[in-house]
C-alpha cells in the first residue's frame, strides 16, 4: 500500500475529525480512579504502536491491540475506547491499513478531548 | 309420377308416340280376335247340346217308362264317363231323383241358364240343361244334366297369352327401329345442344358443327358463325370490362386512402359518395350520410342563404364563386360540433347534371396551432427577457426587441452574426466548449455568462441553451434565453458574506456554549468534591452533641449543603446533555412502584407545608414499561417539586393516563396540577429555559437555579416526548409532559407476595479471573475491591486449568479468546477434570467480547455456565457474580 496515500488521507482526516471534537466528559466509577489514569496512559502508547504497526502492515499485532481495546474501554467507563477498537479490529481483519489509520486517529482525538470525572 | 329420360327429347317423343299408336292397334286386333273366337265356340257348344240332349233322351225314355230304374242308372253312368258332361241327374214325375251321378243327393239341382256362359268373367263353367222325357205326350220325367264348358275357356285363355305374347314382341321390334331411325334423325341437333351448352357455361370455342347444304349442315354453317361471333364479342367485353373496374379500383383506392374527406353531391343536393376519410372528419358513417342533403348534414345555417342564391346558377352552368379554389370555412361534426375546414369544389357534369365534389380537409388543429404559434411569437417579441434564435451553426435568426433593448444591438446588427459577439472575455475557452458539447449533444444547457453590451458594458447573464430538433430529431436551431443577474449576484455576494458572518458568529456562539458546557462540568466537578465533604462532615458533626444554636446553624449549613448539591448536580446534567454525553437507559420498570417512589419523597416536603399530595394512574396505562425509570422520576420530582415550592395552600396533584397503547410503543401523558401561585402568560415560554424563572422576585422568594425545567424539557424530548404548562396566575398551575415508553417484549415478572419472598444472604467466592489483557484483569479486579470475594489471576486457558486443579474456586471468569490455550479448550479441561475426580461443577462465567446469540450457545455448548459479553459492566458482573454467591438461608 502506498505510505504516502495513506498519510494524506489521513491528514485530511484528522483536521475534519480533530477540528469538529468536542470535549468528551466521561463518568467513571470512583473505584476506578486509580488505574484509569494508567489505563488511559498505555492508550496513548498503544496509539504510537499502531501507527508503527501500520507502517509494517502488522495486521495481526494489531488486530491483538484491538480487540483489547474493544473488550476493556467499556469496563472502564470509556464506551468509545471499545467502539473505536472494534471499528479497528474489524479494520485489521480486513487488512484495510486506511481504515485502521482512520480509528487510531478517532481514538488520539478521543483521548485529546477526554475529562473524566468519578462518580 | 315416372320420368323418362327421353320425354323431352324429339326421339324419345316420337318413340313413345309410335309404341302408344302400336299398342292401340295390338288392343283392337286381340280383343276383336277374341271376341270372333268367342262367339265360334258359343255357336259350337249350343250345337252340341242340341245334338246331345234328343239322343239323351230317347236312350232314356224306354227305361224310364219301365220304371227299369238300373238301366237309367247305367245309361246315366256311361253318358258321365264318356266326357263332356259334368253331371246328369233324372227325376221321375213325382219329382224324386230316380239316377244320378256327378252331383250329390243332397246338393240341389242348379238352376238351368237361358244362354251360354262364355264370359271371361264367369265362374262356373258349365251349361245347365232341363229337358222333360215323355212318351206319347204322357210325362216320364226330367232329365237334368251340366255341359262342361272348360276347355272352351282354356281355349280363350290360349289365345290371349298368344296374342299377347305377339303383339309385344311387335311393339319391341317396332322400337329398336324407331330408336335408330330416331338417333340418326337427331344426331346433329345433339352435337347442336351441346355446343350451345358450351357456349352457355362460358367455353368461347366449341366444338364445330358439321356444316352441309341440307337443313342440318346449314344450321351448323350458321351456329358456327354465331358462336364466333360471340367469342369476339365476349373478349372485347371482357376487356372493356376489366379496364373499367380497373379505373374504378384505383379511383376507389385514391378515395379511399385520401386522408382528405371526398364526397359527391348530386343535382338535388343529396350526397352520393362519401370516402372513409369523410366519415373521419365528420363522424358520420356512410350509410348515415348518403342520401342526406348535404348542406343539411354538414353546413352551419349561417352559410344557407349564400348557398341558396348560387345553387340555382350551379345547376344550370356548373360554375360558382366557390368552385375552383380553397376556401377556409367551417363545417358541423355528427354531433353539432363545428370545427374548421379547408373546403375544395369542382364541378362534374354527370348523367345529364351538374353534381358537385368536394375534397374537405380538417384544419382545427392548425388553426389551433397557428393561434399558439401567433401567442408564443408575441410572448417571445414581448418578452421581458433577451432571446436570442440561432440556426444548428449558430448563426443568428431572430432576436427579440428586449434584446435589442438591453444589448443595444439591433436586429440588422446581429442576424447572421454569432453569438460570440457577445462575449465578455472573462470566461475561458474551456466553458464555451463546454456549452458547445452540450448543446450539440442534444442537451440543455444553463450557465452564468459575463457578457458584453455593444456599448462595452460587462453585465452577468444567466443564459439558458435549448435545441430545437425537426422531425426526424436532427437539430435545426438553438434557442438561447438570457436573464440579467447582476443584481442577483450583487445580493448573493451579500448573502454569501451574511452567512460567513453569520457562521462565524454561530461558531463562536457555539464555541462559547462549549467553553460554558466545559466550564460548568469542569467547575461542578471541583465544586461537588468539597461539597461532598462538607455535606459529609456535616452528618457525621450531626451525629455529635451539639448545642440549640449550634444544631440550627448546622441545618442552615446542611441546608444550604443540600441546595448547592441540587444546583451542582443540575449544572452537570445540563453540562452532560449539552455535550450529547447523556445517554437513558432502556429498561424494564414499573410505573406505579415508580410513582409510589416519587409520592413518597414529595410527601415529606408537601406535609411540611401542609398540603395535600395525590397521585392517580387512569386505567389502560401498562404497569411494565421500558425506559429509563431514573430519568422519568428526575423529571416528575422536578415538576412535583416545584408545585409543592410554589404552592402555599391547597393541593398538588400527578395524574397519569396513556396517550396511545399499541404492541411496540407506549405514549404516556402526566400531569402535575397545583393550586399554587401560578404564571403569568407573557411568562410561560420563557420557564423552560435555561437560568429561566417566572421572574427576580420569584427567584428571591423561592429559590432554585432555574435549570430544572430546562433539564426537564431537555430530558423528556430525549424520552420522545413533548413538555408545557398551563397556568393561571393565583389560581394555579398545571405542568405535562408526555414520554414514549418501548412495550415489554418478555412477560414482567409477577408480584411476589412478600411472604413468598425467600430471605437471602450472600457468602464470600473464591474467584479465578482468567484474562490475557492486562488492562481486562485490572479492570475486573478492581470491581471486586469493595466486596467480600477473593481474586486470583491466570493469564490464559492452560494456567487456568493448572489453577483450577490446585485449589478450590467458587467460580471462574473465563476470557474465551486468548492465546496459549483459548477459553473453549480450558472449559473443557475443567469439566474433563471435575468429571474424572467426581467434584461438582463449579460455575465457569465466559467472558467475550462476541455479542452475537451464536457465540452464547457456543460458550455454553463448551460447558461454561454463563456468558457476559465485553465489555464488562461491573454492575452486571457483580449482579451475575452475587447470584452465584446468594444462598437461602435454609439453604445456608
Amino acid at each position: 500500500m502506498n505510505q504516502g496515500a495513506i498519510m494524506d488521507s489521513f491528514t485530511t482526516f484528522e483536521q475534519i475529525t480533530v477540528g469538529n471534537s468536542a470535549r468528551n466528559l466521561v463518568v467513571c466509577d470512583v473505584d476506578l480512579d486509580d488505574i484509569i489514569p494508567e489505563y488511559l496512559e498505555k492508550k496513548r502508547v498503544e496509539c504510537l504502536q499502531l501507527r508503527e504497526l501500520v507502517n509494517v502492515a502488522a495486521c495481526e499485532e494489531i488486530c491483538g491491540i484491538a480487540h483489547g481495546m474493544r473488550g476493556s474501554g467499556g469496563c472502564y467507563g470509556f464506551q468509545g475506547i471499545s467502539e473505536i477498537g472494534a471499528s479497528m479490529e474489524s479494520a485489521a481483519k480486513a487488512a484495510d491499513l486506511h481504515g485502521v489509520l482512520a480509528q487510531v486517529v478517532m481514538l488520539e482525538a478521543y483521548l485529546d478531548c477526554l475529562d473524566v470525572c468519578y462518580e | 309420377m315416372i320420368r323418362l329420360p327421353f320425354r323431352h327429347t324429339i326421339r324419345g317423343r316420337l318413340l313413345l308416340l309410335a309404341i302408344g299408336v302400336e299398342l292401340l292397334m295390338l288392343m283392337i286386333m286381340v280383343s276383336n280376335s277374341m271376341r270372333l273366337f268367342h262367339g265360334a265356340m258359343t255357336d259350337q257348344t249350343r250345337i252340341q247340346v242340341e245334338e246331345y240332349t234328343p239322343v239323351l233322351t230317347a236312350a232314356l225314355t224306354a227305361p224310364l217308362a219301365q220304371r227299369d230304374y238300373v238301366t237309367v242308372q247305367a245309361i246315366v253312368n256311361e253318358s258321365h264317363s264318356s266326357g263332356g258332361v259334368s253331371y246328369i241327374v233324372i227325376v221321375d214325375r213325382a219329382g224324386k231323383r230316380v239316377a244320378s251321378n256327378g252331383l250329390a243327393i243332397d246338393q240341389p239341382l242348379p238352376e238351368p241358364f237361358n244362354k251360354l256362359p262364355l264370359l271371361v268373367t264367369d265362374k262356373n263353367m258349365r251349361y245347365d240343361v232341363v229337358t222333360p222325357i215323355s212318351l206319347a205326350n204322357q210325362s216320364l220325367g226330367t232329365l237334368h244334366y251340366g255341359f262342361d264348358l272348360s276347355h272352351i275357356k282354356s281355349a280363350r285363355r290360349t289365345q290371349l297369352i298368344q296374342g299377347l305374347c305377339i303383339a309385344a314382341v311387335e311393339i319391341v321390334l317396332s322400337s329398336l327401329v324407331l330408336l335408330l331411325i330416331g338417333y340418326w334423325l337427331t344426331r346433329n341437333l345433339t352435337s347442336l345442344t351441346e355446343a350451345s351448352l358450351d357456349v352457355a357455361a362460358g367455353n368461347l370455342a366449341p366444338q364445330m358443327l358439321r356444316e352441309g347444304d341440307d337443313d342440318l349442315g346449314r344450321l351448323g354453317a350458321a351456329f358456327n358463325t354465331m358462336s364466333r361471333v360471340i367469342a369476339e364479342r365476349v373478349t372485347e367485353l371482357t376487356a372493356a370490362k376489366e379496364t373499367s373496374e380497373g379505373n374504378e379500383k384505383l379511383l376507389r383506392g385514391i378515395t379511399d386512402s385520401a386522408l382528405d374527406a371526398i364526397l359527391m353531391m348530386d343535382e338535388r343536393g343529396a350526397i352520393t359518395y362519401w370516402n372513409p376519410a369523410a366519415e373521419q372528419v365528420f363522424g358520420y358513417s356512410p350509410g348515415e350520410a348518403i342520401g342526406k342533403n348535404l348542406h343539411d348534414l354538414l353546413v352551419p345555417d349561417r352559410y344557407h342563404d349564400d348557398f341558396n342564391a348560387a345553387y340555382p346558377d350551379f345547376l344550370r352552368t356548373g360554375t360558382g364563386n366557390a368552385l375552383g379554389k380553397t376556401l377556409e370555412r367551417f363545417a358541423l361534426r355528427k354531433g353539432g360540433k363545428e370545427i374548421a375546414v379547408a373546403l375544395s369544389l369542382s364541378p362534374v357534369w354527370l348523367d345529364g347534371a351538374w353534381h358537385a365534389v368536394g375534397v374537405i380537409r380538417d384544419i382545427t388543429l392548425n388553426k389551433i396551432m397557428e393561434r399558439s404559434l401567433r401567442k408564443l411569437s408575441t410572448a417571445v417579441d414581448s418578452s421581458p427577457v433577451p432571446i436570442i434564435i440561432t440556426d444548428s451553426s449558430g448563426a443568428i435568426e431572430y432576436v427579440n426587441p428586449k434584446f435589442s433593448q438591453l444589448t443595444g444591438y439591433s436586429p440588422a446588427e446581429v442576424l447572421g452574426q454569432n453569438p460570440r459577439i457577445l462575449k465578455g472575455g472573462v470566461q475561458p475557452p474551456e466553458f464555451y466548449q463546454e456549452m458547445w458539447r452540450t448543446i450539440l449533444s442534444g442537451g440543455e444547457w444553463r450557465g452564468e455568462v459575463h457578457n458584453r453590451n455593444k456599448d462595452g458594458s460587462l453585465v452577468w447573464e444567466r443564459i439558458s441553451i435549448s435545441p430545437i430538433r425537426d422531425d426526424s430529431g436532427t437539430i435545426t436551431h438553438f434557442v438561447r434565453v438570457s436573464e440579467n443577474i447582476g443584481e442577483q449576484k450583487q445580493l448573493q455576494e451579500e448573502l454569501t458574506r451574511a452567512a460567513e458572518n453569520e457562521k462565524l458568529a454561530r461558531d463562536r456562539a457555539d464555541q462559547a456554549n462549549k467553553t460554558k458546557s466545559d466550564f460548568l462540568a469542569s467547575m461542578s466537578h471541583e465544586i461537588r468534591t468539597p461539597l461532598n465533604a462538607i455535606l459529609g462532615m456535616t452528618d457525621l458533626l450531626a451525629e455529635t452533641a451539639l448545642n440549640g444554636e449550634q444544631t440550627q446553624y448546622l441545618s442552615v449549613v446542611q441546608t444550604a449543603g443540600e441546595a448547592l448539591q441540587g444546583l451542582i448536580n443540575d449544572i452537570l446534567d445540563l453540562s452532560k446533555i449539552e455535550a450529547g454525553m447523556m445517554t437513558l437507559d432502556d429498561a424494564l420498570f414499573n410505573l406505579p412502584d415508580c410513582i409510589r417512589q416519587l409520592s413518597s419523597l414529595a410527601s415529606v416536603r408537601a406535609a411540611q407545608k401542609k398540603l395535600l399530595l395525590t397521585s392517580s394512574l387512569s386505567m389502560g396505562v401498562p404497569h411494565w414499561l421500558v425506559g429509563d425509570s431514573f430519568r422519568l422520576q428526575q423529571v416528575l420530582l422536578n415538576l412535583v417539586g416545584n408545585a409543592i415550592k410554589f404552592t402555599e395552600q391547597g393541593s398538588v396533584s400527578l395524574d397519569v393516563e396513556p396517550v396511545t397503547v399499541d404492541t411496540a410503543t407506549i405514549l404516556v401523558k402526566f400531569s402535575i396540577t397545583d393550586t399554587g401561585i401560578g404564571i403569568q402568560s407573557d411568562k410561560l415560554q420563557k420557564i423552560f429555559e435555561s437560568f429561566s424563572q417566572s421572574d427576580t422576585s420569584t427567584t428571591r422568594k423561592y429559590g432554585g437555579s432555574g435549570l430544572g425545567l430546562s433539564i426537564s424539557k431537555r430530558l423528556v424530548e430525549m424520552m420522545g416526548g413533548d413538555i408545557g404548562v398551563e397556568s393561571t396566575p393565583g389560581q394555579g398551575s398545571c405542568f405535562y409532559f408526555t414520554c414514549r415508553f418501548a412495550a415489554p417484549s418478555e412477560t414482567p415478572p409477577e408480584c411476589v407476595p412478600e411472604e413468598h419472598i425467600e430471605k437471602k444472604v450472600f457468602k464470600s467466592l473464591s474467584i479465578l479471573l482468567v484474562d490475557d489483557n492486562k488492562d481486562n484483569r485490572t479492570v475486573l479486579n478492581a470491581f471486586f475491591r469493595h466486596t467480600d470475594h477473593r481474586v486470583e489471576i491466570a493469564v490464559n486457558g492452560e494456567e487456568a486449568v493448572a489453577k483450577v486443579k490446585q485449589g478450590a474456586y467458587d467460580l471462574v471468569l473465563l476470557d474465551m479468546e486468548m492465546p496459549v490455550m483459548d477459553g473453549y479448550t480450558a472449559v473443557g479441561l475443567m469439566r474433563e477434570w471435575e468429571s474424572a475426580t467426581g467434584r461438582d461443577p463449579a460455575p465457569i462465567i465466559a467472558l467475550t467480547a462476541n455479542a452475537l446469540k451464536e457465540d452464547r450457545q457456543k460458550s455454553l455448548a463448551a460447558g461454561c455456565s454463563d456468558h457476559l459479553t465485553k465489555p464488562i459492566h461491573k454492575e452486571k458482573l457483580l449482579e451475575v457474580v452475587s447470584g452465584y454467591a446468594a444462598v437461602t438461608e435454609q439453604s445456608k
